[in-house]
């Protein structure tokens, strides 16, 4: 079976400033995603690029270099009408999702008809209350509101349930619950897993936040400036990371848990002083600046990606056989 | 049914602003005036049908402003002249602001070359200065001048500035997050330019039209000033060009020469009161929605 | 005044009000009572709408209109106490901020004057509290951004060419040059990246331990409070609910809040399932009677729809706002 989303070597360009400083928001990704139903994390900083990427994904920005293939087939090529019946986004700012100036049961409405192209009234009604009662709202209340009479909680449970009646095959979230409270958001969270387990939908959770990411992922990528340093098995990746950065990520991490209070502590963090324009623009390893392991090769030339037991890495550390 | 109740929460909304309302009793007061035009004598078009220079007289209504040198009522003229300059400022606003409209809307929402080719059929028109081209376009047409052609020939300025300005926030809705939403919801490109994006524009379109009303109005006396208008009516321009021809103001023929200038001054002062009284209502309105 | 010895600050029954019309008023901080100790991380930790930048703000005197406030905060300056909001603005611009307490916000660009350069930052602040000229100020300065881990020529340059951590090192920085003895840090970390948020709060945390001063630090990040401070305050619409050391607050939560906030934050390494709150946080223009948590507490009585319960002393150190705890 085809893999559900290929990117092979994508990398988009941008400039900007007077005289078009260009860089590389997204630089020679590769990413596979298997057709079965898995929570697959993008995870990086602001500036890794997982945004981009996701809007990459989306046909929102057109790669500069590179594919992305769903099952075997160039995104491009698929027509629009097809292609939202496979791939759905759920945003980042709730409030930003909905048109305030129009009620959010439209968008359910037209997601039916269009992308469903369910038209009978009677199931059209039908299908709205099922979904609206699945995600934890009722249907009634929801029908009449205008955006801002929801919560931020409600309206991603909207996004999400808009969503659902794509029935998509895959769904991007990108960056679903950092904008709300920390005590609701695993709310949404589990909502995601549920899905995933009861209709097989996969997710493509993109976000910064590591302790969300291991608790719910399958599957893990960890982006840095713009490349895939790390990809493999969450619980790989997690409990094992490889990469420099990997590491730094999760030594920098601060956990709702005092036990761990003295390790954190205990670690230093070394930070370079680099300007952050400078690491996008480097030839090899972006990470250079600020690697306690880094060796003259990583500067000159991008490390391929090695595959260590499942994971796959970019680091020159792992590349023994070169020498 | 919903839209017949949102105006009518609107005005009324807007009648407990006190420009509105001075703004509305001004234009009603000119609509008045210009609505008397209709029953105006026939004979006050002919020039000399009256003697002329003669100031305001109360013994009727047509010489309660007094006479023109070239023999017309003042009153008589200047109604008609307001119902003229009125209906050119009117049709200009119509065509012209919808026509920016219109490829406003296509050159904010299209990409490609499409968009590259409006925004070059833009620019041009925004940055050539208006009133020479008017001037210009003038003494080309001025057999064809009539009522009906001037809306037209001043559209051909009146257009480029909405345009850029719609196009500008047409641009900043469509990278919106719900626009992306309402994309992959199915929801066709027309679907999305009248029910996502055009509500945004809407308050700025309607502040925009009012604009081009006084703006119409004032570049017509412009080019009348110049002899550059349709001197066979009677609009406020023409008049002030009668006036200037006939060195009325040295002549101390006060009657004749302050009505349309005072006229044209209420004409702006009531128009700009509506528009601001407009936009401010709308404008937080805009940003909170609902 | 009953102070308690070695309390630099004492606030009491402090409101602190967004009036945005004669009928619509928002009480963000409603009737808080804090104290704080020389040489103590607190945190203050809740979620959108608690009132703890409020609060913050109330306890710097920083009344932005619409904001006022009303109250007592009682700021120990050498032998004596002054109220904070009862002196005026020029008064705490000249006496008060910078030299006794400072003010950390989230975002730098808030702080930093795009038209100045760094070093011209550090030397107004000194050269107007210290009374000495721009050219000494400066040298003062250049030493002390020596100690920061920084290289001097940053104090030559504009705010846009440096990048966002070093922006936000340099508004630490310039926040603690006078040695205060209360530093605010509203949200410092969050626009910021997690490794340099943990080079962030060592850095602050160091400072502290070489000042003994007094650290509060105002965030959602409960990982943060777990890493960084001894005691919390946990605040929900406008009222304190919960107050205790921070190990003691994160293994046993008393209030139901609290418990619900605790037990619903993932942690790396454990695969257990957590629950998220249910419902919606009270909108302040319309408070519900009784506790403001009632709508959405699992433990919610008749009582808790009536009467809102009193900020009582469950243990030496530990207080909570529940009656489940009042009946003891």
């Amino acid at each position: 079976m085809p893999p559900l989303l290929r990117l092979e070597n994508v990398s988009k360009v941008f400039r900007y400033g007077f005289f078009g400083f260009k860089f590389k928001a997204v630089d020679d990704v590769k990413i596979v995603i298997e057709d079965r139903p898995m929570i697959f994390t993008i995870a990086g900083e602001s500036g890794s690029g997982k945004s981009t990427l996701a809007k990459l994904i989306l046909r929102i920005y057109r790669p500069e270099y590179g594919k992305i293939l769903f099952r075997d087939r160039n995104i491009y090529e698929i027509d629009d009408k097809e292609f939202r019946k496979y791939i759905q986004p759920i945003m980042q700012d709730p409030y930003a999702s909905f048109n305030p100036m129009q009620r959010p049961i439209r968008y359910l409405r037209e997601t039916l008809v269009n992308v469903a192209e369910v038209n009978d009234e009677k199931e059209v009604e039908n299908l709205m209350d099922q979904t609206l009662a699945y995600v934890g709202l009722n249907p009634i209340e929801v029908k009449e509101k205008y955006q801002h009479e929801f919560s931020g909680g409600e309206l991603q449970r909207l996004s999400i349930a808009r969503v659902l009646l794509a029935n998509p095959k895959i769904v991007i979230a990108d960056e679903p619950v950092s904008m709300l409270d920390a005590s609701i958001r695993m709310n949404i969270i589990n909502l995601f897993k549920k899905i995933k387990d009861d209709l097989g939908i996969t997710f493509i959770y993109i976000t910064h936040d590591l302790a969300t990411a291991y608790y719910m992922s399958d599957e893990i990528a960890i982006m840095f400036r713009g490349t895939v340093v790390e990809y493999g098995r969450s619980r790989s990746v997690l409990s094992n990371p490889l990469h420099p950065y990997t590491q730094a990520l999760q030594e920098s991490l601060p956990e709702p848990d005092t036990k761990k209070k003295r390790r954190w502590m205990e670690k230093k963090v070394r930070l370079g002083e680099y300007v952050e324009e400078e690491e996008f623009v480097v030839k090899g390893c972006k990470y250079v600046f600020r690697c306690p392991y880094a060796m003259t090769k990583c500067k000159t030339t991008p490390p391929p990606y090695i595959n260590m037991n499942g994971v796959e890495v970019r680091c020159w550390l792992y590349a023994e056989g070169d020498g | 049914m919903e839209r017949a109740r949102q105006i009518v929460t609107l005005t009324r909304s807007l009648l407990n602003f006190k420009r509105f309302k001075l703004g509305l009793i001004i234009i009603l007061f000119l609509v008045a005036l210009s609505v008397m035009s209709y029953f105006s004598p026939e004979q006050h078009r002919w020039w000399y049908s009256y003697p002329k220079d003669r100031p305001p007289q109360w013994s009727s209504l047509d010489l309660i402003l007094g006479t023109t040198t070239n023999g017309r009522p003042v009153f008589w003229a200047v109604s008609n002249a307001v119902t003229n300059s009125l209906y050119i400022g009117l049709f200009t606003a119509l065509i012209g602001s919808h026509v920016g409209l219109l490829v406003g809307l296509l050159a904010g929402t299209l990409r490609g070359r499409l968009e590259q080719a409006l925004i070059l059929l833009i620019d041009p028109f925004i940055v050539m200065p208006g009133l020479p081209i008017l001037i210009i376009f003038a003494l080309a047409l001025k057999q064809t001048m009539s009522i009906y052609t001037v809306p037209i020939i001043l559209s051909i300025i009146a257009w480029a500035w909405p345009a850029r300005n719609v196009r500008s926030i047409a641009l900043s809705v469509i990278h919106r997050d719900f626009v992306t939403i309402a994309s992959y919801s199915g929801i066709g490109f027309f679907n999305i330019l009248i029910y996502e994006v055009m509500p945004y524009i809407l308050g700025w379109h309607l502040t925009n039209f009012i604009n081009t009303i006084i703006w119409a109005i004032g570049m017509e006396t412009a080019l009348a000033i110049f002899g550059l208008s349709i001197l066979s009516e009677d609009t406020l321009g023409t008049m002030i060009y009668w006036i200037l021809n006939y060195g009325a103001v040295f002549r101390g023929l006060w009657w004749w020469v302050l009505p349309p200038v005072i006229l044209l001054v209420l004409i702006f002062v009531g128009f700009y009161l509506i528009s601001i009284s407009v936009s401010s209502y709308l404008n937080p309105r805009l940003r909170g929605g609902g | 005044m009953l102070v308690e010895t070695d309390a630099v600050l004492k606030a009491v029954n402090v409101y602190g009000e967004y009036v945005l019309s004669p009928e619509i008023s928002i009480k963000a901080v409603n009737d808080v009572s804090i104290q704080l100790q020389r040489n103590e991380i607190v945190g203050i930790a809740g979620e959108s709408g608690c009132g703890k930048s409020t609060l913050i703000k109330v306890l710097y005197g920083f009344l932005d209109p619409p904001l006022t406030a009303r109250g007592k905060v009682m700021l120990g300056v050498t032998n004596n106490y002054i109220n904070i909001l009862s002196v005026s603005e020029d008064y705490r611009r000249e006496n008060i901020w910078w030299k006794n307490i400072s003010y950390i916000p989230q975002n730098s660009m808030n702080v930093l004057n795009p038209f100045m350069r760094i070093g011209d930052h550090f030397s107004e602040v000194l050269s107007k509290h210290l009374k000495i000229s721009k050219s000494e100020a400066y040298k003062i300065a250049e030493e002390y951004i020596g100690t920061m881990g920084l290289r001097k020529d940053v104090l030559k340059a504009f705010p846009h060419q440096l990048s966002g951590g070093m922006r936000q090192r340099i508004v630490v920085a310039l926040a603690l040059q006078l040695k205060p003895s209360i530093i605010f840090a509203d949200e410092p970390t969050t626009a910021v990246d997690v490794i340099l948020q943990k080079v962030l709060l060592q850095f602050l945390t160091e400072k502290q331990k070489e000042l003994q001063n007094t650290l509060v630090l105002v965030t959602h990040d409960m990982g943060v409070h777990a890493m960084i401070t001894q005691r919390m305050i946990v605040m929900y619409a406008g009222k304190i609910i919960e107050e205790a050391p921070t190990e003691n607050l994160f293994e046993d939560p008393k209030h139901p809040y609290t418990q619900a906030l605790v037990r619903s934050l993932p942690r790396l390494g454990d695969e257990s399932p957590k629950i998220g709150l249910g419902g919606v946080p009270p909108d302040l223009k319309n408070p519900p009677l009784g506790c403001k948590f009632h709508p959405r507490c699992p433990y919610a009585a008749d009582v808790c729809r009536k009467e809102e319960p009193p900020l009582i002393e469950y243990e030496k150190g530990w207080k909570v706002r529940c009656v489940l705890y009042s009946g003891r």
